[in-house]
This record gives C-alpha cells, structure tokens and sequence, in this order.
C-alpha cells in the first residue's frame, strides 16, 4: 500500500505543479463566465433597425411611430427607423419581404382587421404581419416590436369602445406569476434552474477532462522506458493504481477549488441553500466511481499505443460515448424522473452525470435509485479497473506497431 | 523469518527447463542454470538469443509457458523486489526529477526510508562522479552520466541481487571502468550478479559462471575455464607484420583464422604442433607476439554460432 501511496504522490505532484494545471485552475472558471455572459452583452445591441411600415389602416401607423422613437439603444441611439408607406401592391410586398429576409429591414403589414378587433382576415383579404430575418439576433428586435404594435392596437381599441382605462391595464395585467422554489422553500431563481447543468458540467470536466492526462502521462512514460525500472519494485497494478489514484486526485482538487470558489462566490451574492451536505457527499461518490470507471479506458488506451496520435484515433470513438451524456441533459432536466432519464442513468458511464443532474434537479429521484445506482456504478468500475490492469500489464512494455482491437481483446482474456 | 529464507548454500537464482514463447516463436527453450550465492554470472548471446527475454522472466516481467524460475527461494514477488536490483536494457528516468529526488523516490519504492538511503544517496553520488549534479535534473545529464545514474538507481537500496541487461553498452571506455570497477566492489561484499551480455570479453573478465545461450537454447555452460577448455582445442594469439605477399592462409595445423590487421587469433587443429606453427609463421612475417593458450569466449561464441548458422535450419 505504500508503494501505491508513493507512485500517487508522485503522480500528484508532478501534475499539479505544472503550468497547465494553474492555467487551467484560472481559465476554466473564466471560460464558463464567458458562455453565460456573452449572449446577455450581445443582447445590448447599439444598430439601430429600419423598419418598414405598410399601414393600410391609416390611422395605427403615426401612433405606432411616435411608440418606437421611445426606445432608444444602451448608446442613446434610436432602436428603430419608421418609415410609413400607404399601400404595398403584391409585388412590392415580395420586394420588402426579400430585404426583410436579408435582414435590410423589419417589415411590418398592419391592415383593417386588427381595427375590427384583431378579428381573422376573411378571403382575399390582406393579413397583419411582421417580418424580419430568420436569425436568432433578430428575434430580441421582433418580439420589441411585437409588443409594440400590440401595446397600440389596444390602445385603438380601447379609445374606440370606450373602455374605462383602468379596466383595459387590469385586463392586460397577468392574474398571478410563477415561483420556483428551492428544497427550503426560499425563492430559487436562475441559480436554482441551472445547478443541475452546472452540476454535471463540473462532473464532466472533472472526470472526463482530468482522466485525460492519463493518457499523456502513461504515454510519456512509456517513451522514457522507465517502466521496466519501476517493475522491478512494484506490480504493474499497485502501478496502474497509483497513476489512477494520482490523477484522481488532481482532479479532486481542481473540482475543490472550483466548487468552494463557486459557493462563496454565490453565498456573497446572497444565494444560500444551492447544495445539500447530502448533495456534497453524493456528488463525491459519483466522482471517484466516476473517474475510477473512464480512468480505466483512459489507462488501457494510453499505456496501449506508443504515440499521441495513435492514442487519438482509438480515443475518437470513445469520445464520441463520453460526450453522449451532455446531448441527453436537457431532455434528463426536463423531466428528471421520466422514463428516458431514469434508464439512461443506469447507464454506466453515463450514471455519474445523469444521476447528478437528477439529484441536483426538484424533485430528486425516488431514494432507492441512488444506492442503486452507486451500487451498479461501483461493480462495473471494479470489472473495467480489472479488465485495465491487463491490458496496462502487457502495453507498457509493448513497442512498435499498435496493437489492434483484437489483440487487445486477448489480453483483456489473459488472467 | 520468512520460511523461503535462503541458506547460504542454496543457489540465488535457479532456471529450470524453463521455455517461453511469444505466439508460434519460441524465445527461450529448456534453459536450466543456477547461480551460486555470491557469484557472478553471465547470460552470453548474440542479438536475439533470448537473453532479454531469460532476465525479464528472471524478473517475473513475462511468466514462462514450462518450466520454474527461482529467485531468493521463490518466484519474484512483491516480497523480493526489495532484494533485488534490476537495470533493464530499455532504461529511463522522470526526466524533470532532480538526482537525488530520484534516487530517494527509486530507492522508497523498494522499501527503505530515508535514513537508510541518505548516507546511500552521498556516498553512491561522490563514487560515480556525480556529487556536483545531485541538485540538476535528470534531462541535463550527458548519456554517459544518466547511465551512471540508472546504475546507482539500480543498487541504492542495497540489494542482494543485481540484474543487469547489458550493463555496459553505450558507454565510453572511462565510464565503462568505473561501472566495471562498482560491480566488482560489490561483488566482493557479497552481492551475486547476473548479467548478460554480447561482448565476450566484458564475460571473460567478470563471469565466475556463464550460460551461452543461441537461439534461445543453452549451446555452453560452466565456468569460464570450463568453457573454454571444453572445446578441447587451443589457439594461438599473434602479433604480426607479414612480409610483401604473404599471407595467412593455409598454415599448418590452423583450423580458422581470425584475422583483426596487426594481430590474428589462430585456432589450431586437436592434434596440431604449435612449434611447427611457430616456424611457418616465421617464414612468412615478423612476429612481436606468439601465445598459446586455450581459445577465447570470443572465438568459440562465433564458433557455437557460426557451426547453427551454417546449418541447415
């Protein structure tokens, strides 16, 4: 055991007092910001939007146009240039829906039926409409719009029936709003929505991520030769171990600093209660069986080939089986407890992830599932650690050719 | 006391009829030797003998398919390992580990803590020249020097055996000595050596006992003395300057001719007269030297191999 402990620690350090580990430690978190922070900056967009307005009505389009110069862009720039035209024969209509669909212009058809309470157009008749480019960027611009010109159809209809105004806003006014609430009762908000996201996120760049550099490890060692040295001391599995171990425990580092840096940064804004002790220890069961599960393929792949591209080549279609678990998160978050979600979360290499997104998610699993599923967890990580420490035995000293699948599989037989 | 302790009289390592395969190629082939505690033993060979492939069974790296392989009482296990001392043909080092962090990480997993390996540390540092470097890392070595390290690396711990697969190879003639020098240090404080080479002359020099192995099997064994005397011929070793047209060729009682330019080794015929050779080779060049003696390793390693070789497989 000490000489797992050794080769662990050695392991350990050599890892983590690299340039990449710090450089990773920093720039991760700040890449993860990055995602979430950039779509809400490009929100606030500064052009300001041409919009074309056929008002066969002739009397919405002037209100319409003294609404939109109110919006001005976060540069006190107008957000939208009116103009107003009469009538739009057919063929002028295609002409402005093509510049629309190239994103020239908004074009907005308002016709007499919205006069006669937004009723439907009968036949022949020309329907209201609101056209821009298909791109997401416009979608913030339309949806502007569209509140727009509903804001002064209703004013219209409002003044034109005579309905008392206080009236009309409470008819506008939602009856009752939504809250989320957490497992406490307190107020959950967007936090609370993606904690099982973020949850699995750090799991998987915890585990699939960190487990990586066995694969760089155990090659680089390979290329010194030292692993005949090394026989000579230890067996190749108390080896395999310790590097595993090693690894392990890098990675438990960086998800320690991440994780605490993430709640203090969140308890200083004021959100308590995001993470349960339970929640805490579960998350580390999923880890270490976790990492131990991909770890093993990490360690037969890397101590298999001789170089970093052969390692590629083999890795890419277990890349492809890692990454399954991120395409199927959203349909887990959506209905944690539904069918798809529960049997794809006993999918072993997928359970660490899933699972944890389930826990994080309200409700949680029925309560026989966890155990259950660690307990899954931990006999085929047990079985892949084996299998891994056969084909570790003969790789490392293997040179030359790669071997093919079919060798490997013979291996994995040899007792 | 582990009950597999050995007695002073048990032999260190034994082979028995030990054969090792990879697929339908046989490597090794009903190899038995033993070594004798406190020797020093080579495993001789050309380049795919199966001498390599006979020290990692030795080291318990492959398991042989026949056969038993004894280390110290019992196949080597983790309880061995500490005994033992391996420098393998394939060797390295962390390359961003300073010296003596690697010979104390080496020399931990072998067991031994820190205060047996210190005093170890300095005193294996100082002998090999390397003292200066012990702060550098091991990346800034020369060839020469890291090869010196792996060998202390291989004896730090102190161990009763010393494995060694081509020990010398690569190195220039003055690291060459004083590895040579450190083997035997420590072979007169008791430590049994296997090494296995194919240069005869470093087995000539160091081997108390030898297996020579070709093609996997056991071609000689015995002591040097042995060995050499089992061909039952002699040889003579001549320094010479051979006069305008002359040649070597079809001297009396000469069975082969081992001509290196400035010296020759002749090996004679069993019934030849080394005085009527001596007068033959005096018609014909200008002798410095003229020795008889048994034929060197050298000369009967090309003969075992050369006699297969010629044969038809």
């Amino acid at each position: 055991m000490s000489r797992v402990w050794l080769i662990m620690k050695r392991e350990y350090l050599e890892n983590v007092r690299t340039k990449a580990f710090l450089i990773g430690l920093v720039l991760t978190p700040v890449w993860m910001g990055l995602v979430f922070l950039v779509p809400a900056l490009a929100k606030e967009t500064s052009k300001s939007e041409r919009v074309v307005i056929v008002d066969e009505t002739g009397v919405l389009g002037a209100p319409l146009v003294r609404e939109l110069e109110k919006l001005r862009t976060p540069d006190d720039r107008p957000r939208f240039l009116p103009e107003i035209v009469a009538r739009a024969g057919a063929g002028t209509l295609a002409e402005l829906q093509v510049a629309a669909g190239q994103g020239d212009a908004f074009v907005l058809v308002l016709t007499p039926s919205l006069l006669d309470n937004k009723r439907a157009p009968g036949v022949g008749e020309g329907a209201p409409a609101l056209y821009g480019t298909s791109g997401v960027g416009a979608m913030e611009a339309g949806r502007t719009l569209e509140t727009a010109v509903n804001l002064v159809v209703n004013a219209h209809l409002v003044e034109k029936h005579h309905v008392d105004p206080e009236v009309a806003v409470a008819l506008l006014k939602p009856a009752v709003r939504y809250t989320g609430l957490t497992a406490d009762g307190e107020r959950g908000g967007a936090a609370q929505a993606i904690a099982p996201f973020l949850t699995m996120m750090l799991l998987f760049m915890g585990i699939v991520g960190i487990s990586q550099m066995l694969i760089s490890s155990t090659l680089e060692e390979k290329a010194s030769r030292v692993y005949e040295v090394l026989l000579s001391s230890v067996s190749p599995f108390q080896l395999m171990a310790g590097k595993v171990l090693g690894i392990c425990a890098v990675g438990f580092t960086l998800l320690g600093l991440w994780s605490g840096g993430g709640l203090v940064a969140a308890s200083m804004q004021g959100l308590s209660g995001l993470v349960t002790g339970t929640q805490v220890l579960l998350f580390l069961a999923y880890y270490v069986l976790g990492f131990l599960l991909i770890a093993s393929l990490m360690v037969s792949v890397g101590s298999a080939c001789n170089t970093l591209k052969e390692a590629q080549n083999l890795m890419a279609p277990i890349s492809l089986l890692l990454a399954m678990p991120l395409m199927f998160a959203l349909v887990v978050m959506r209905d944690p407890n539904g069918t798809f979600a529960t049997v794809l979360s006993f999918v072993p290499p997928f359970t660490p992830f899933l699972m944890m997104a389930r826990v994080s998610s309200v409700p949680g699993p029925p309560a026989w599932q966890i155990p259950a599923s660690l307990l899954l967890l931990a006999v085929s990580t047990y079985l892949a650690l084996r299998l891994a420490a056969r084909v570790f035995r003969v790789g490392i000293l293997m040179y030359g050719q790669p071997p093919r699948l079919k060798e490997i599989w013979r291996w994995m037989r040899t007792p | 006391m582990r009950d597999t302790e050995t007695r002073a009289s048990d032999p260190v390592v034994r082979f028995e009829a030990v054969s090792k395969r990879f697929g339908e190629f046989t490597v090794v082939d009903d190899v038995s030797f033993e070594v004798p505690r406190g020797s020093t033993f080579g495993i001789l060979g050309s380049n795919g003998a199966g001498k390599t492939t006979s020290i990692r069974m030795l080291m318990n790296i492959f398991r042989p398919e026949a056969g038993r392989v004894e280390v110290l009482g019992s196949q080597v296990d983790e309880a061995v390992k500490p005994r033992v001392g391996y420098l393998p043909e394939e060797r390295g080092l962390y390359k961003k580990m300073r010296l003596e962090e690697t010979l104390r990480y080496f020399g931990r997993i072998k067991g031994r803590d820190d205060a047996f390996l210190a005093p170890r540390i300095d005193l294996w540092l100082e002998h090999m020249g390397l003292a200066a470097w012990r702060r550098r890392r091991v990346e800034e070595l020369s060839k020469g020097m890291a090869q010196k390290l792996q060998f202390i690396v291989t004896v730090v711990h102190g161990p009763e055996l010393l494995v060694l697969d081509e020990p010398f190879a690569g190195l220039d003639p003055v690291n060459r000595d004083a590895l040579r020098d450190a083997v035997l240090e420590l072979k007169r404080t008791g430590t049994t050596i296997v090494f296995c080479t194919h240069v005869m002359e470093q087995a000539e020099q160091l081997c108390d006992g030898l297996v020579m192995l070709h093609r996997g099997r056991v071609r000689l064994a015995g002591s040097v003395a042995q060995v050499r005397a089992s061909e039952g011929r002699i040889a003579a070793h001549i320094e010479h300057r051979l006069r305008p047209g002359a040649s070597l060729d079809g001297l009396p009682g000469v069975a082969s001719v081992d001509d290196r330019g400035r010296e020759a080794e002749l090996t004679l015929e069993t019934d030849a007269d080394p005085a009527t050779l001596l007068r033959a080779l005096l018609e014909r060049a200008d002798l410095t030297r003229f020795e008889v003696r048994t034929p060197s390793l050298h000369e009967i390693f090309k003969r075992v191999v050369g006699a297969t070789e010629s044969a038809p497989a």
